[in-house]
């Protein structure tokens, strides 16, 4: 054997080649090198017994544990792919007797925990798909408790819609009942807001006819309004003619041709007198003839309210 | 128990590689004082020395079917993997710029030994039997050459760190480095 390859197998056995020697050494061997065989191996053995002259330390036990549960772990994962590629491939999964030893325990010793991985793996695999089962029954009892629970929920919202409709109905008539009351009583709303406003309530004289009247003066705008129902026959060529009794006098406030769908009738331009001269006030049927003297008779009787 | 108690190395090691757990737990009965002394000594501190010792186990459990079974040293490629093992930690330590990263091919290539395919058998027993013997034998050789060993075993610095450190051009330090090693055989085989 040459120098050369007395150093570099020395070198190799103590370790201190640097690794581009180190490679093509090993190349070297692991082709069958004819002209190391045997006394690398010698010297590999001479080596291997410098570590001898150590003085042994235990490692303690938590280093057994703990390469078990690495194990354990590395098992459980070669094991999970496994089984997902059996799923995949609708493979049945193994159930060689190596994965029905018992399971391990925490005073076990590492071989027991290690032979029982298998196990371990298996239950862990059933406990999985179990809970993902469980999770899955679950998911549809939830899903269908939602949906009653929304169900109800839309039940509710469309019985309060309704509701709500029939109140937005109501008020809606009520608003239309006001706009009414508004539109029909605007006349006499509007003359209410004057200052100082006289009331006169009348009395109906003539029996054959059902009437109620009631006269509002304002003196100070020379205004009036006349709220009339009136259910006896009036004839079109009639009108009714509202006076004021001063001083036996009579004055005229006012003529109004009656219709029966008007409640109001406005008195304007009121002669000028003193509203407290007034005793009495009185509302007289008349026929309409232009040019010649009217008649008329005494209908309703008014006086101060 | 008992059993595995009385099975060789290799026997174990068969096993092993069958994904036997009780195997592993004798083996690691048998070697780990051993294995954890090495690691000890190169790494020192305790906390990377449990590391090391339970990737090794790790190694033995994931690759034992790489093991050359024809040579049936299961001693030498175990003390050798821990070796490997240890000072690969040591030198990324002590070189945090180390850019080779530890893969699966990293392992095959650095960490797992390479042993002679006609390498005789030998097993913890027997080493323990010459261990006196050893010791002499070793303690024969000069101070320098205990040295090399030491840088180089222990410390995994390589032929040309080892020249520097010791001021010896690195054509002699390849020179002393095996005279050390044939030296030690030697001594080893002259009685």
């Amino acid at each position: 054997m040459s120098e050369d390859v007395k150093q570099i197998i020395a070198a190799y056995v103590l370790g201190c080649l640097d690794k581009e020697n180190l490679n093509r050494f090993v190349e070297y061997i692991q082709h069958g090198g004819k002209e190391t065989e045997g006394e690398l191996g010698e010297l590999q053995n001479i080596i291997s017994l410098i570590p001898i002259l150590l003085s042994p330390e235990n490692p303690g036990e938590n280093i057994k544990e703990k390469i078990a549960q690495k194990i354990l772990e590395m098992e459980f994962q070669t094991k999970n792919i496994e089984h997902k590629a059996n799923k995949t491939e609708n493979i049945e999964p193994d159930n060689s007797d190596e994965l029905k030893k018992p399971l391990p325990f925490v005073n076990q010793p590492l071989h027991d925990k290690l032979d029982s991985a298998g196990t371990k793996i298996d239950e862990t695999l059933k406990k999985k798909n179990k809970f993902l089962f469980s999770l899955y029954v679950l998911m549809i009892i939830g899903l269908a408790s939602l949906s009653f629970y929304f169900y109800k929920i839309n039940l509710d919202a469309n019985s309060k819609i309704e509701k709500l409709n029939n109140k937005i109905l109501q008020l809606n008539q009520k608003m239309s009942l006001a706009n009414n009351f508004l539109s029909e009583h605007s006349l006499l709303i509007d003359f209410l807001n004057s200052d100082e406003i006289s009331i006169y309530n009348f009395t109906n004289l003539d029996t054959s006819i059902t009437a109620s009247a009631k006269l509002f003066l304002s003196f100070s705008k020379g205004e009036g309004i006349l709220a009339a129902n009136i259910s006896g026959k009036i004839s079109s060529d009639e009108s009714l003619v509202v006076w004021a009794v001063i001083k036996s006098k009579n004055i005229l406030l006012g003529e109004i041709v009656y219709n029966p769908l008007v409640k109001y009738y406005k008195l304007e331009k009121l002669p000028l007198i003193d509203k407290n001269s007034i005793k009495i006030l009185s509302i007289t049927i008349q026929k309409r003839r232009s040019g010649e003297d009217t008649e008329s008779r005494i209908f309703m009787m008014g006086k101060t309210n | 128990m008992r059993k595995y108690l009385e099975l060789s190395d290799l026997e174990l090691l068969q096993k092993i590689i069958k994904k036997d757990a009780r195997a592993l737990e004798e083996l690691y009965e048998r070697y780990s004082p051993v294995i954890y002394a090495i690691i000890k000594k190169i790494i020192g501190e305790d906390k990377n020395a449990e590391e090391i010792i339970i990737k090794v186990f790790m190694i033995l459990w994931n690759r034992a079917n790489l093991f050359p079974l024809h040579t049936q040293n299961v001693y030498v490629w175990l003390i050798y993997l821990t070796r490997n093992l240890a000072i690969d930690t040591l030198r990324r330590k002590l070189d945090p710029d180390n850019s080779l990263v530890y893969n699966d091919e990293y392992e095959l290539k650095y960490i797992l030994p390479v042993i002679d395919g006609k390498i005789d058998p030998l097993d913890l027993k027997t080493a323990l039997e010459i261990k006196l013997k050893f010791d002499d034998e070793l303690n024969k050789l000069s101070e320098e050459q205990k040295q090399i060993i030491h840088l180089s075993f222990y410390e995994g610095y390589t032929i040309d760190e080892i020249s520097e450190k010791l001021f010896v051009p690195v054509v002699k330090m390849r020179e002393k480095i095996s005279d050390c090693v044939f030296q030690l055989r030697k001594n080893l085989l002259s009685e």
